[in-house]
């Protein structure tokens, strides 16, 4: 259970940490923004395990999907005018914007170790091995974020921080097309490659990989399609913003 | 509003009618086990994976080979689609019950062999 606990808050939670990291890492963003659109986040998860029950058996079985896809819809919105709106200032984003990126990213990564946690806890030997996993996992989790963080925020390109906060973003995003498929909304797609052989998605590296950028050994075109998505629609929001805006020296220096 | 109240019913009602056409396969999860262990579905067909949770602690259902990922919270039940596959064998597990909790997706050109109907 130990192993299994580390594992769990690593896959669930690694997510939400590194968000911490790039929006820490966003220039002229207070410090104050990051931690409140997390806990908020982990707010809404909170509220959102209390109506399980009745949440999970909407829509004819599909409503955490359902509610999943719409808190990514919103994150991908948010996304859209943070870039759109920092286009105008200098790269800077809007702080509600941020805030509701991160709440919209957090909340569906945080439900799913909320619903393990809180339905093991009680449990006879569960209590140390889940005590220690959440440790040992938050641990990992934290020097990962920290390493990130250190690598990212020294960098004068904001460019840069950008275009892989978009990365990430889109790695979370684009698994809607899975939730689309398994809830029957969209036909079953076939995959388009596979590279399992050199990054299996159960591995470390695929983990990982997931998490920094949404790698999938086997992905549709219909994911491809929507990591796509999130990386070109909010470039061409910024784009549409920038043409609007009378011509400046900051907007062309960073995008 | 009417109009959209209409098409919205007959986009649920043609979703929801397709779904029922379906064949259908049932696996219980007792005791943090699936049973049965390993399901036989017909090829190139789209199947209802229904997931019926017996224990006190919520499951989740996981298949790297099948791309799913799907809660099934204690004493409740979960519906999942798989398919259309190609014939082989697809793994599943539940996440918080790794070491007993594993199953496997037989998917065959052979109907008889198929549990689900």
């Amino acid at each position: 259970m130990l192993i299994n606990t580390v594992i769990l808050f690593i896959r669930d939670t690694l997510p939400i940490f590194l968000l911490y990291s790039y929006l820490s890492a966003l220039p002229g963003m207070s410090a104050r923004i990051p931690p409140l659109s997390v806990g908020s986040g982990i707010l809404l998860a909170i509220v959102l395990y209390f109506n399980l029950d009745w949440l999970s058996q909407m829509a004819a079985g599909a409503g955490l999907e359902l509610l999943k896809i719409a808190t990514l819809m919103v994150a991908l919105g948010s996304l859209c005018v943070c870039l759109g709106r920092a286009a105008a200032s200098n790269g800077k984003p809007p702080a509600v914007s941020v805030w509701i990126l991160g709440l919209a990213l957090t909340a569906p990564n945080a439900i799913h170790f909320l619903i393990y946690s809180v339905a093991y806890w009680p449990t006879e030997t569960s209590d140390f091995n889940l005590v220690f996993g959440i440790i040992i996992g938050l641990g990992i989790s934290s020097c990962l974020a920290i390493l990130l963080y250190l690598l990212i925020s020294p960098l004068g390109s904001t460019k840069f921080k950008w275009l892989i906060l978009l990365l990430f973003c889109a790695g979370q995003i684009a698994p809607v097309a899975a939730l689309l498929e398994q809830i029957d909304y969209v036909p079953n797609q076939s995959r388009l490659w596979d590279t399992s052989r050199w990054v299996a998605d159960d591995s470390e590296y695929g983990h990982l990989f997931n998490a920094l950028f949404g790698y999938e050994a086997t992905p549709s075109l219909f994911y491809l399609l929507i990591y796509v998505l999130t990386l070109v629609g909010p470039l061409f929001c910024a784009r549409l913003v920038m043409r609007g805006a009378p011509a400046s020296g900051h907007t062309a220096r960073w995008l | 509003m009417i109009r959209i109240n209409a098409l919205l019913c007959l986009i649920f009602g043609l979703t929801a009618a397709s779904a029922w056409a379906l064949p259908e396969t049932v696996i219980e999860i007792r005791n943090h086990l699936f049973i049965p262990q390993r399901v036989t579905i017909p090829a190139n067909t789209k199947v209802k994976i229904i997931f019926v949770n017996h224990d006190d602690t919520p499951e989740e259902i996981d298949s790297f080979d099948l791309n799913r990922e799907k809660v099934v919270l204690g004493h409740s039940r979960a519906t999942i689609f798989v398919g259309p596959l190609p014939p082989g064998e697809y793994q599943f597990f539940g996440e918080y019950h790794p070491n007993t909790a594993v199953g496997i997706v037989e998917v065959t050109d052979i109907v008889e062999g198929s549990n689900a109907d």
